[in-house]
């Protein structure tokens, strides 16, 4: 057995002892002799690049079922070799997995087309197995990581994409490990001046704050044994560069303003635990009003759940701390994919939830490519742009696009709201109706019931595209009705 | 007999082992000398006893209760301070003779421009010994509540008297009960209509709704908590009708959507479960974001502590919960005296920022009468507090401007100032800061304010500091 081989195998039984490992070795020795003789444009074994991506999902907790697919996922594109004859020798759920994976043929489709094509495949297979697209950036990752081999251009046209479609679909799924990641490595091609100035200037001070880490971290084991506390860990984390590049941009570049450059992870073992260790932390270190954030109660979006919360220490630094249990940890890391590390075999599945409704939005964005075939150049889904969720009165969520007003949000309730409302209140405060919405806001949209329909002006300020088709269709409507009446 | 039975019984609940026998020799001594004696159509001895027992719910102890029963008695029923010393012993005697001057300095209240003076001398007079002042408050609040006995001309200066000096100094002592019952009774004297018309509403849309929602709440948090090993008490708390008008005015928000204009508190016995039962609320209903406060660990600057949240609750109202133990609570309601009840004195380590304000306002006014009115002057609006970017609290008068922020973390950095970042964002100097800003000064090149700057400053300080340079030029 060759060591490449024994690594594989001994990465997939340190993080899921017990798995089966049996089709690992057979797809490895399949896809190796497969590409024998391929060439990377870096010059490599084309089979490094499949290897490479099985070794990313081993070191995710992945099932063996789709480090088998990343081994394989180049065959049917690069070889002689047919989703049939994976069937047989592989099994149908490997065989599916990989023609899903598989990038479209290259006779039909050329240029911006077939990288829209890919796209489109993409989205459509992940709507009926989320895997797919897991396997995919896992395979991205590691062409980040050699595109340095590659001229400026195509480096350019794989970064953007990566944060633009990629990691925004791994944001939304909760992966933020793959999402930063792919960010980081995305970022030094995207923008590298800009990525060359984050890098200096947090470099050095994330290595002093992780000293004093290191110092907090003891302290609050200390703390934690002496209150009784069970904990799992406590860790340091860092920032990635890129979500660090995205919030200087907010502060105006000024790295004194980031209080959550380094941060402490305190895992627990359940969710009261939680709430202690916050008191805990709170009787040792003067907590910062309004940055107490319990994202356990109230999860995020792509149902990230943790306690944060500021403090100021003895040396009046600035600290921020993450407190979870361990399911809530993997939760974090590992997003969607974290429901399947437990999952007992065969019952998980790995189609979107019900809640998932944007996958289904971008399986469906085949009519926007066509109506947006000329300007491609920033290819921006609207389901993959940042989000902020509101809420209505009675706590409900409401998860619109940033920089969504008061009209959005009457749309998301119902089209009825949307084209009769009048006025709203935000935060009991009432606003202009293209007052721009922020994270956490809670919304009180007043109606006028003898409204006939919205305002066409509204288009120049709604920002979600339901609220944009409904006015648009709703304006029509109207104009129509209209023109029908003095025709008759 | 019924008002003797409960003010022993709460004595008696704070103070196990205390002898009352003289709480009862008190008590028949002021029925019998003040009996037949009237103000209006009241019996004048309900007076000492209502006041009596506002002061033993505040957990202050017998002497106490002793000297509010027999405050009136020497003024009016024959009976001198030294038969009370003879009586009772000269501790008594001494806290009623300062309660009687400190009601000499209010008779010859007549006006604003008095206001200061007689402040100041009841500041004197708390330094002395809190428990006059508290017993100053009760006696005034019960006069509050019985204002109809007066005459019209007198009830003006009872209320008048009472907004400029009572209700901000219970403030600062952190009297917030009293402080609040007495503000209501102002606002109904002096804007009955408005009033009514929120005194209505809270009746008519809150209070049934309130009682139904709080004994539906208690039962689940009580269940949840039972799981954990948690025992706690549930009430509800309804907004002063002052203060949800001031909210009202200065935040421009509706009535119904005033979030506290009920809270739920919640009483504990030790602060680990204050933040537990932080988690089982956030476990039955959804936080309300950005809206959880630790008043426990980073305590109010009146030293008011608590852990708040607000919750989305099933029907569709915000609700706020105040979770404490019950020292906390007690120090909510009643602040100093909590603090007398609890340490007894305010000897050793936890002696509140706000009193040794006081304290130090009082060595300044011994030696220097102008200076003293300037920092009374600030000591009496309510102050609000602000962090430097390390962390450290700048306190400030309600108002104050970044510029001011600056002057008083040092001149220095006053003469300099140039713009202010506040909470992260880039903001004009002439704002004004808000409690718990973070504020980050901006430096220019050049040491020197701009005149106009003194049309932008509140406190006396950056005034000086401005005039000072303009002068020394």
């Amino acid at each position: 057995m060759d060591n490449d081989l024994k690594k594989l195998l001994s990465k997939i039984k340190e993080q899921r002892p017990g798995a089966d490992l049996e089709l690992v070795e057979l797809a490895y020795d399949f896809a190796k002799k497969a590409h024998e003789g391929q060439k990377r444009f870096s010059g490599e074994p084309y089979f490094s690049h499949p290897y490479n991506a099985a070794l990313i999902l081993a070191e995710m907790k992945m099932s063996p079922e789709m480090i088998v697919a990343a081994l394989l996922h180049d065959v049917v594109e690069e070889t002689e070799i047919t989703v049939k004859d994976l069937e047989k020798d592989f099994g149908a759920d490997v065989a599916f997995l990989v023609e899903g994976v598989t990038k479209v043929g290259r006779v039909k489709y050329r240029g911006v087309e077939r990288y829209l094509e890919n796209l489109r495949k993409m989205f459509i297979a992940m709507a009926v197995d989320l895997r797919v697209i897991i396997i995919r950036f896992a395979d991205r990752l590691d062409n980040l990581r050699t595109l340095f081999v590659h001229p400026r251009e195509k480096q350019v046209r794989i970064a953007q994409e990566s944060l633009e479609i990629y990691a925004p679909i791994a944001n939304r799924l909760g992966m933020g490990e793959i999402k930063g990641l792919i960010e980081d490595a995305a970022f030094k091609y995207a923008l590298p001046e800009e990525y060359k100035w984050v890098v200096n200037l947090a470099a050095k001070k994330q290595a002093a704050h992780a000293q004093y880490l290191e110092k907090l971290k003891k302290q609050l084991e200390k703390e934690l044994t002496k209150n009784g506390i069970k904990y799992i860990f406590v860790e340091g984390r860092v920032k990635h560069f890129y979500s660090l590049y995205l919030k200087l941009l907010r502060y105006e570049r000024d790295l004194t303003k980031i209080h959550d450059l380094v941060a402490l992870r305190v895992v627990v073992n359940d969710t009261a635990d939680c709430y202690r260790v916050l008191g805990l932390i709170h009787q040792l270190w003067a907590p910062i009003q309004g940055r107490i954030k319990d994202y356990i109660a109230q999860p995020k979006i792509n149902g990230y759940q943790s306690l944060h919360t500021t403090v100021f220490t003895e040396e009046k630094k600035v600290v921020e701390f993450q407190i979870r249990t361990q399911a809530m940890h993997d939760l974090a890391e590992f997003g969607v994919a974290a429901h399947w590390h437990y999952d007992e075999k065969g019952k998980a599945s790995y189609r979107p939830s019900k809640e998932m409704s944007w996958v289904q939005e971008l399986s469906k964005w085949k009519k926007e490519i066509d109506a947006n075939r000329k300007n491609l150049e920033r290819l921006k889904v609207d389901v993959l742009k940042n989000r902020i969720f509101v809420f209505t009165p009675k706590g409900d969520v409401i998860d619109l696009p940033e920089e969504a007003t008061p009209v959005d949000f009457a749309y998301a309730i119902h089209t009825q709201i949307g084209d009769k409302c009048s006025r709203a209140y935000v935060n009991d405060i009432i606003v202009n109706l293209d007052h721009t919405l922020k994270n956490g806001d809670i919304i009180e949209v007043l109606i006028d019931k003898n409204r006939k329909g919205p305002n066409p002006a509204w288009l120049k300020f709604v920002k979600s595209s339901v609220a944009r088709t409904h006015i648009k269709s709703a304006t029509k409507a109207e104009r129509e009705g209209f023109l029908s009446k003095i025709l008759k | 007999m019924i008002s003797l039975d409960s003010l022993k019984q709460i004595l008696k609940q704070n103070y196990p082992e205390a002898d009352l026998a003289p709480v009862d020799k008190a008590y028949a001594l002021a029925a019998e000398r003040l009996a037949g004696v009237k103000r209006g159509s009241m019996d004048y001895f309900n007076h000492p006893v209502e006041t009596a027992l506002i002061v033993a719910q505040m957990k202050l102890g017998p002497e106490t209760v002793i000297a509010a029963l027999l405050h009136d008695l020497p003024a009016r029923a024959g009976y001198s301070l030294a038969d009370v010393g003879r009586d009772f012993g000269s501790e008594i005697g001494a806290t009623i003779k300062s309660l009687e001057d400190l009601g000499g300095i209010e008779r010859r209240y007549r006006g604003t421009d008095k206001y200061v003076e007689s402040a100041k001398k009841m500041f004197m007079a708390v330094a002395k010994d809190f428990r006059v002042l508290l017993i100053k408050f009760a006696e005034r609040l019960n006069n509050l509540q019985h204002l109809e006995t007066f005459s019209p001309a007198r009830q003006r200066i009872l209320v008048e008297a009472t907004e400029k000096i009572f209700v901000p100094i219970a403030g600062i002592l952190g009297i917030w009960h009293l402080r609040w019952q007495m503000e209501d009774i102002c606002f109904k004297f002096r804007e009955p209509e408005l009033y009514q018309k929120i005194y209505h509403k809270i009746e008519k849309g809150y209070h049934h709704r309130r009682q139904a929602i709080v004994s539906q709440v208690s039962k689940q948090i009580l269940k949840r908590a039972k799981t954990y090993g948690i025992n706690c008490q549930l009430s509800a708390r309804f907004k002063h009708i002052s203060s949800i008008r001031r909210k009202m005015e200065e935040k421009k928000v509706r009535f119904n959507e005033i979030y506290d204009v009920f809270a739920v508190r919640v009483v504990t016995d030790k602060i680990e479960n204050c933040y537990l039962l932080l988690g089982v609320i956030h476990g039955l209903w959804r936080p309300v974001p950005r809206r959880v406060k630790d008043y426990i660990a980073a305590p109010k600057p009146n030293s008011y502590q608590s852990l708040h949240t607000t919750v989305f609750s099933s029907d569709g109202h915000p609700m706020e919960f105040q979770i404490r133990t019950e020292e906390m609570h007690d120090e909510a309601q009643y602040g100093v005296a909590a603090h007398w009840y609890y340490k007894r004195s305010f000897g050793g380590k936890k002696i509140p920022e706000w009193i040794k304000d006081v304290m130090a306002a009082r060595k300044i006014y011994e030696s220097s009468n102008r200076l003293a009115e300037k920092i009374n002057l600030n000591v009496l609006t309510d102050d609000i507090f602000c962090y430097t970017p390390k962390g450290d609290i700048v306190e400030l008068p309600r108002g104050a401007t970044p510029i001011d922020f600056a002057y008083a973390v040092h001149s220095e950095l006053g003469h300099y100032c140039r713009g202010a970042i506040i909470n992260d964002l880039v903001a004009p100097l002439e704002t004004t800061l808000k409690n718990n800003d973070v504020v980050e000064i901006i430096k220019g090149e050049k040491r020197q304010p701009l005149k106009k700057y003194l049309k932008l400053v509140k406190t006396e300080k950056a005034k000086d500091s401005i005039r000072i340079f303009y002068r020394d030029l």
